[in-house]
C-alpha cells in the first residue's frame, strides 16, 4: 500500500560545498541516498519536498556538516494480505519467482490452483492450465501476499494465485477488472528511484488507496 | 502429514506425567503447554553461615509447551507415567510442513521460519535444507519435497525417453578467450585466422571484471558441429548447463549457444549458485537420485562425487595456450593427455603458468582442507583478484597475436631459405604470402564420438530399462520407477569393455612421486577395463610413453620383450574418445635408442647397456615391418647420428622425423644437459673396459691406505718444515733426472711419507674415504700404477720406502735407495725411540746421502714462487 509519509534524516555535508545554497544541496543529497532504498518494512519511492531543514552544525573531528532534514516522501509498504501485480522472472518446478517493483516474491506450487500445473518440456518452461493460462517468464500475475520477511534493505514476500480473480493477467481479465494499467506508464514515480535499474515500479493495488499521513515514522 | 513429536533432551529426566492438557482431536499452537510433568531435584536448604545445611529432595511440576502448529491426533504418553528418557511424545497433523521455503519465508504458509522458538529443539529452517533450483540459492525444499518433485522429473524424462544431461561450458563445448585480437583478426579479412575466427560469437558483460578488463570481449568459439549435436542430443537429452563461469557469463554464452532457449532453457547453474567454487556436484541439482544423469565435462577432478556419470572429454583447444578463462578457482589441471605437438605457446608459457597456477593451486587447496566462512570469503575474493588479473593480463599481452607473430617470423625465415634472397623480400612486402601459417585451427572431432557415445548409451539405457519393467510385469502405459536403472553403472559397463585384456605401464607420463593409481589418468585407465602396472612384466601388452620424455629404463625393459606395443600417450587419448581399443598403429612411439659409435666395434659391448642396445636393435627390426613408412626415415637417421658423434658413445633417441635426442634415466623434468652427462659417467668406462686403460688400476687400488699417508703428510705442520724442504730437494732432483715434470710429484710424496710416520703400522691399513678425492684429483697414469703397486705390498709404509726406486724408473740412484732402506731398517727396529731421535736420525742420513740439497731447494722456492 502507499502511503505520503513524513520523515526526518540527518544529512551531512562536505565542507566544501558550505556556501549560499547550502539547503539545495542537502535536499539533492537526501533524495540521492533516500530515493529508492528499502526502510525496515517499507520502501521510499519518492521525496515529495523537504519541509523543515534544520541549521547546520559541525561535527567535531570530521568538519562536515550534519542537517537534519524533514521531508515527505510516498513510501510503499507491502502488507500481508495485500493484493498486488508483479512480473513473472523465473519458472521453476517448485513455484515462479515474480517481482513487484523492488520486492521479490515467490509463489510455491502450492499457492497455484491444483489445475495449474508446471510443464518443463514447454519453452520456456511454464505453469498452465492447458487452456487459457499460462504463466512463464515475463507473464503478468496478481498476487496475494501471504508471507513477508524483511531484513536491513531487503525484502522478501511468499504471494498466492490460490483465490478468486489472482493469477495471470490476460487482456481478457484485465478488461474484466476495467482496471488495465500499464506498468510502464505510471506516472509519477521516476524509475531510477525503485533501487533496481530495469526494475518496473509497482502497481497501486486493486483496492489501493493513498491515505495521507501526518504523523512522525513509524506511526502508522 | 503426521509427525511424531519428541519430548526432547532438555528435560530433567526421570519425569513423571502428571495431566494432559490436550486431548486427540485439539488444535495445538506454538508454545501452548500440552501437558504438565513433574521431576524430582535436591535443594540446598539450612543456615549456610553457620554450616547446618543439608539436601532436601524437591518436586516440582512444569508444563511442556507444544513445538509445533496443528492437530493433536495422539498421544504416546499417559498420565502417571514415568520417564527415563528422550522418546515420542505425540502425534500431531501439522498445519504445514514448511518443505519449502525462500529467504526464510515458508513458501506454504508464509510464515517467517527464521524465528528462533525456545520450544522447538531443531529451527524451522532446518527443515528443508536442499537447495535444487537451478539459477536460485534462496529456494530450499525439504528432502521430502525433493524426492517428490525428482519422482515427478523422472516420470517425465522417462515418458519422452530422455535422460538428463549436464554439460560443461568452458573447453567442453566453446572455449571462451578475452584476446582482442581474435575481434580484430574478424574485422580483417586478409588475416590468415580470418577465416577461423569468422564464427567467434562475442558479447560483454556488465557485470564482468573491473579495472583494464572491463566490459572487455568475450569471444566465444563453438566446437566445430557443436549446434548440430546439441539439436541431436536433445532428442535424447535433457540439457542442463553447469559451469565454473558467473551466472552472466553462463547465460550469455547459453544464448549464443541456444538463441532460441529450446535445449537449455533456464536449466543453467552457475559458480554463484553452485555453492561451492571449487567443486560441481550432481547432488546440487538431482538431490536424491543420480540414476538417469550423465555429466560431459572436460574436467573429471571438479565432480569428485559424480565420477562414474561422467564422460570426460578432451578439452577443447581453439585459442592456443589460453586455456579455460574461468578455471582460476580450480586446482591446477594433471591429466593433459596430449602432447604438445601443435604447441607453439605452450613451451615457453607453460612454464610461468604452471608457477602461478601452483599458486592458485596451493590456495585452493587450503581452502578446501579449512571451509570456514570468513576464511572462505577472504579466498573468494583473492582469487577473483587473481582471475582479473589474468584477464588483464590476456588483454595487454594479446598471446593469440604474439603467436601469430611468432608464426609468421618462422614462414618468413623458412621462405627466405627456400627462395632466393633477391625477389624474396620484394614479394613478401608488396603481398603478403599466401599460405601464411595460422595459429587457430579447427580441426577437433570430439563431438562426433561423443554423439556416438551418447547415443550408445541411451540406447542401452532404454533396453535395459524395458528389460527390467518387463520382468516387473508392470503394464506398458505405465512408467515404473523402481527399475531405474542407474546410468552411471551403464556407463562404467560400457566402458570397462574398452581396454579389456589390456595391462598398461607408464612411462614419463607422470611425474614421480605421483600414485598412478590415484591419477587422473591411472583412474581413466582403470575405468576403461585395463589394467595399470608399475613395472615393465612379461603380462605387460602396452607401454605408453610420453614422447616428449620417454623414461629409458622402462623402455629399454620393454623393448626387450617383442609383443609389448610402446605406444605415445596419444593412443590412450584415442583410446577414451572413441572409446574402443584403436589400432597402435599409428601411435606406435618410432622413436628408437640408437648407441652411437658403438655400431662399428661390436667387442665393445661388454656392459649392460651394450647388451641393451642390442637388444634393441633386433627390436627396431621387427617393428620395422609393422611400421614401413617410419623405417625409411628411420635409417637415414640413424645414420646421420652415427657420423655426427663417433667417439662419444651414448644412448641417444632417434624419431621418425630424425631428431635426435639424448635418453635419461630421469622419468621427469630434467634438462637435456643433466642427462648427456649421466650417461656419460655412465658410459664412459664400460666401453672402453676391454683396452688396457691408464685407470685400470684405480678399480682395485686401496685409497684409505693412500689417504691416510696424505693426511699424515699434510698434518705433519710446520716443525717439520725443514723437512719438507729437503724432501722436495729430492723432488727436484728426481725430475732433472728422469726429465718428467709434475706428474712425478705425488708418488714422490707418498714414497716419502713413511719417513715421517710416527704412528704405528696398522693405522695405515684405515681408510679415509673423506680425503679420497684428494689424490685421486691430482693423481694421473704413473701415478696411479705406482700407487697401485704400493697397495700390493703387504706393510705398506715400509714397502713404500722400499719399493720407491722401481717405482721412480730407476731414476733415483742406488746410494739413495739403500739409505732409505737404511732408514726404514731404522725404523722398524727402533719404533719405540722417541720422535725427536728419530727425526734427527733421518735428517743426518738424508744430509750425507743427498748432495745437492742447496741447488734443489733454490730452485723449489722458485718454483713455488711461479706456482
Amino acid at each position: 500500500m502507499f502511503f505520503l509519509h513524513n520523515l526526518e534524516r540527518r544529512v551531512t555535508l562536505h565542507p566544501s560545498y558550505f556556501g549560499r545554497n547550502m539547503h539545495e544541496l542537502v535536499t539533492t543529497k537526501l533524495v540521492k541516498d533516500v530515493e529508492g532504498t528499502c526502510a525496515g518494512d517499507y520502501y521510499i519511492i519518492a521525496i515529495m519536498d523537504t519541509f523543515d531543514v534544520s541549521e547546520g552544525r559541525i561535527l567535531p573531528g570530521s568538519g562536515l556538516a550534519e542537517f537534519t532534514v524533514s521531508y515527505r516522501a510516498v513510501v510503499w509498504r507491502p502488507f500481508k494480505g495485500e493484493v498486488i501485480d508483479a512480473i513473472t522472472h523465473t519458472v521453476n518446478p517448485h513455484g515462479f519467482f515474480a517481482q513487484a517493483g523492488p520486492l521479490s516474491l515467490f509463489v510455491s506450487n502450492h499457492l497455484i490452483p491444483d489445475e495449474i500445473k508446471y510443464d518443463a518440456s514447454a519453452t520456456p518452461a511454464q505453469f498452465t492450465n492447458n487452456a487459457d493460462i499460462v504463466i512463464e517468464q515475463g507473464t503478468h500475475v496478481r498476487v496475494k501476499l501471504v508471507g513477508m520477511r524483511t531484513e536491513v534493505g531487503e525484502m522478501w514476500a511468499i504471494g498466492s494465485i490460490n483465490g478468486d480473480f489472482l493469477g495471470a493477467l490476460t487482456d481478457g481479465r484485465r478488461g474484466a477488472f476495467g482496471v488495465y494499467v500499464a506498468v510502464t506508464a505510471r506516472p509519477g514515480t521516476p524509475a531510477h528511484a525503485l533501487g533496481r535499474p530495469g526494475c518496473k515500479p509497482p502497481l497501486p493495488p486493486a483496492t489501493g488507496a493513498m491515505p495521507h499521513m501526518t504523523g512522525t515514522a513509524g506511526g502508522w | 502429514m503426521s509427525k511424531t513429536i519428541r519430548l526432547g533432551t532438555r528435560l530433567r529426566y526421570p519425569i513423571t506425567v502428571v495431566s494432559l492438557l490436550k486431548s486427540p482431536g485439539d488444535k495445538i499452537k506454538k508454545q501452548e503447554p500440552l501437558m504438565e510433568y513433574s521431576f524430582k531435584w535436591m535443594k540446598e536448604v539450612g543456615d549456610k553461615i553457620r554450616g547446618e545445611t543439608w539436601e532436601e529432595e524437591q518436586t516440582t511440576i512444569v508444563p511442556w509447551e507444544s513445538p509445533t502448529d496443528g492437530e493433536l491426533s495422539q498421544w504416546h504418553i499417559a498420565e502417571g507415567q514415568g520417564l527415563h528418557g528422550d522418546g515420542p511424545c505425540f502425534v500431531v497433523k501439522e498445519d504445514c510442513p514448511h518443505s519449502v521455503q525462500f529467504q526464510g519465508l515458508c513458501g506454504l504458509c508464509g510464515k517467517d521460519m527464521t524465528e528462533v522458538n525456545w520450544a522447538a529443539e531443531t529451527r524451522e529452517t532446518d527443515r528443508a535444507p536442499i537447495n535444487m533450483v537451478h539459477d536460485q540459492t534462496n529456494l530450499m525444499v525439504s528432502a521430502g519435497h525433493a524426492q517428490r518433485v525428482e519422482q515427478e522429473l523422472q516420470t517425465r524424462l522417462i515418458q519422452s525417453r530422455k535422460l538428463s544431461l549436464v554439460v560443461d561450458l568452458d573447453q567442453t563445448v566453446i572455449q571462451a578467450c578475452i584476446d582482442p585480437t581474435v575481434g580484430e583478426w574478424q574485422n580483417d579479412p586478409t588475416n590468415p585466422n580470418h577465416e577461423s575466427v569468422k564464427e567467434v560469437k562475442s558479447f560483454q558483460l556488465e557485470d564482468g571484471p573491473y579495472g583494464l578488463a572491463r566490459r572487455c570481449s568475450y569471444y566465444i568459439k563453438m566446437r566445430p558441429g557443436l549446434a548440430r549435436f546439441l539439436e541431436r542430443i536433445s532428442d535424447m537429452y535433457e540439457l542442463h548447463v553447469y559451469t565454473m563461469g558467473t551466472r552472466a557469463y553462463a547465460q550469455n554464452v547459453a544464448h549464443v549457444l541456444d538463441p532460441g532457449k529450446k535445449l537449455f532453457g533456464n536449466r543453467v547453474i552457475s559458480r554463484d549458485e553452485n555453492g561451492n567454487i571449487f567443486t560441481k556436484s550432481l547432488q546440487r541439482l538431482f538431490p536424491v537420485s543420480t540414476h538417469m544423469v550423465v555429466i560431459i565435462d572436460d574436467r573429471s577432478d571438479v565432480w569428485p562425487r559424480n565420477r562414474s556419470n561422467l564422460i570426460k572429454v578432451s578439452p577443447y583447444e581453439f585459442f592456443k595456450g589460453i586455456g579455460d578463462i574461468n578455471s582460476s578457482f580450480l586446482p591446477k589441471r594433471q591429466d593433459l593427455l596430449t602432447s604438445t605437438t601443435n604447441g607453439v605457446a605452450k613451451a615457453g608459457k607453460k612454464k610461468e603458468a604452471a608457477a602461478k597456477a601452483d599458486k592458485a593451486d596451493a590456495a585452493a587447496r587450503a581452502a578446501i582442507a579449512n571451509m570456514s566462512g570468513t576464511e572462505d570469503a577472504a579466498l573468494t575474493q583473492q582469487q577473483l583478484e587473481e582471475q582479473e588479473r589474468t584477464f588483464e593480463k590476456q588483454i595487454k599481452d594479446r598471446p593469440l597475436q604474439v603467436l601469430q607473430e611468432k608464426l609468421d617470423r618462422e614462414d618468413e625465415e623458412a621462405e627466405k631459405a627456400t627462395t632466393n634472397s633477391e625477389d624474396g623480400s620484394e614479394s613478401r612486402s608488396s603481398s603478403p604470402p599466401p599460405h601464411r601459417h595460422r595459429v587457430l585451427q579447427d580441426d577437433d572431432d570430439e563431438l562426433k564420438y561423443l554423439e556416438r557415445h551418447l547415443t550408445f548409451l541411451h540406447q542401452t539405457y532404454f533396453a535395459q530399462y524395458d528389460d527390467r519393467r518387463a520382468q516387473h510385469h508392470t503394464l506398458a502405459a505405465n512408467v515404473d520407477l523402481t527399475s531405474v536403472p542407474d546410468a552411471g553403472r551403464i556407463l562404467d559397463d560400457l566402458k570397462a569393455d574398452v581396454l579389456g585384456g589390456c595391462s598398461i605401464v607408464l612411462s614419463g607420463v607422470l611425474p614421480r612421486g605421483v600414485d598412478i593409481h590415484k591419477s587422473e589418468i591411472g583412474q581413466q585407465i582403470a575405468s576403461f577395463g585395463a589394467q595399470l602396472r608399475t613395472r615393465v612384466r612379461g603380462d605387460v601388452t602396452h607401454l605408453v610413453v610420453n614422447t616428449s620424455q620417454p623414461g629409458s629404463e622402462k623402455l629399454l625393459e620393454a623393448r626387450r620383450r617383442p609383443h609389448i606395443k610402446i605406444v605415445s600417450q596419444e593412443w590412450l587419448g584415442a583410446c577414451f574418445r572413441r572409446w574402443a581399443a584403436v589400432d597402435e598403429t599409428p601411435y606406435l612411439f618410432t622413436a628408437r635408442l640408437v648407441e652411437e659409435g658403438g655400431g662399428a666395434g661390436n667387442g665393445h659391448h661388454a656392459s649392460r647397456g651394450g647388451d641393451a642396445a642390442a637388444g634393441l636393435e633386433s627390436e627396431e627390426d621387427e617393428e620395422d615391418d609393422v611400421g614401413g613408412a617410419d623405417a625409411e626415415n628411420r635409417a637415414p637417421a640413424s645414420h646421420g647420428g652415427g657420423i655426427r658423434r663417433k667417439d662419444a658413445p651414448r644412448l641417444r633417441l632417434v624419431s621418425a622425423s630424425g631428431q635426435t635426442r639424448d635418453v635419461h634415466d630421469d622419468d621427469d623434468d630434467d634438462d637435456d644437459d643433466d642427462g648427456d652427462e649421466e650417461a656419460d659417467a655412465d658410459l664412459l668406462p664400460d666401453d672402453l673396459e676391454g683396452q688396457l686403460s691408464p685407470i685400470d688400476g684405480l678399480k682395485t687400488f686401496n685409497w684409505g691406505s693412500a689417504d691416510a699417508e696424505l693426511n699424515e703428510f699434510l698434518a705433519s705442520g710446520s716443525s717439520d718444515e725443514d723437512e719438507d724442504e729437503e724432501d722436495e730437494e729430492e723432488d727436484e732432483d728426481e725430475d732433472e733426472d728422469e726429465d718428467a715434470a709434475q706428474p712425478a710429484r705425488l708418488p714422490d710424496r707418498i714414497s716419502d711419507r713413511p719417513s715421517r710416520k710416527r704412528k704405528s703400522r696398522d693405522e695405515d691399513a684405515e681408510t679415509d674415504p673423506g680425503a679420497e678425492s684428494e689424490p685421486s684429483a691430482a693423481a694421473d697414469d704413473d701415478g696411479l700404477q705406482q700407487a697401485k703397486r704400493l697397495k700390493e705390498s703387504p706393510r705398506v709404509s715400509s714397502s713404500l720406502r722400499n719399493q720407491y726406486p722401481s717405482a721412480a724408473g730407476g731414476g733415483m740412484q742406488n746410494g739413495e735407495a739403500d739409505a732409505d732402506a737404511d732408514a726404514d731398517a731404522e725404523e722398524e727396529e727402533e719404533i719405540d725411540i722417541d720422535e725427536a731421535e728419530l727425526e734427527a736420525m733421518f735428517e743426518a742420513g738424508f744430509d750425507t746421502d743427498t748432495g745437492t740439497a742447496g741447488d734443489g731447494e733454490e730452485a723449489l722456492q722458485a718454483d713455488e714462487g711461479k706456482g
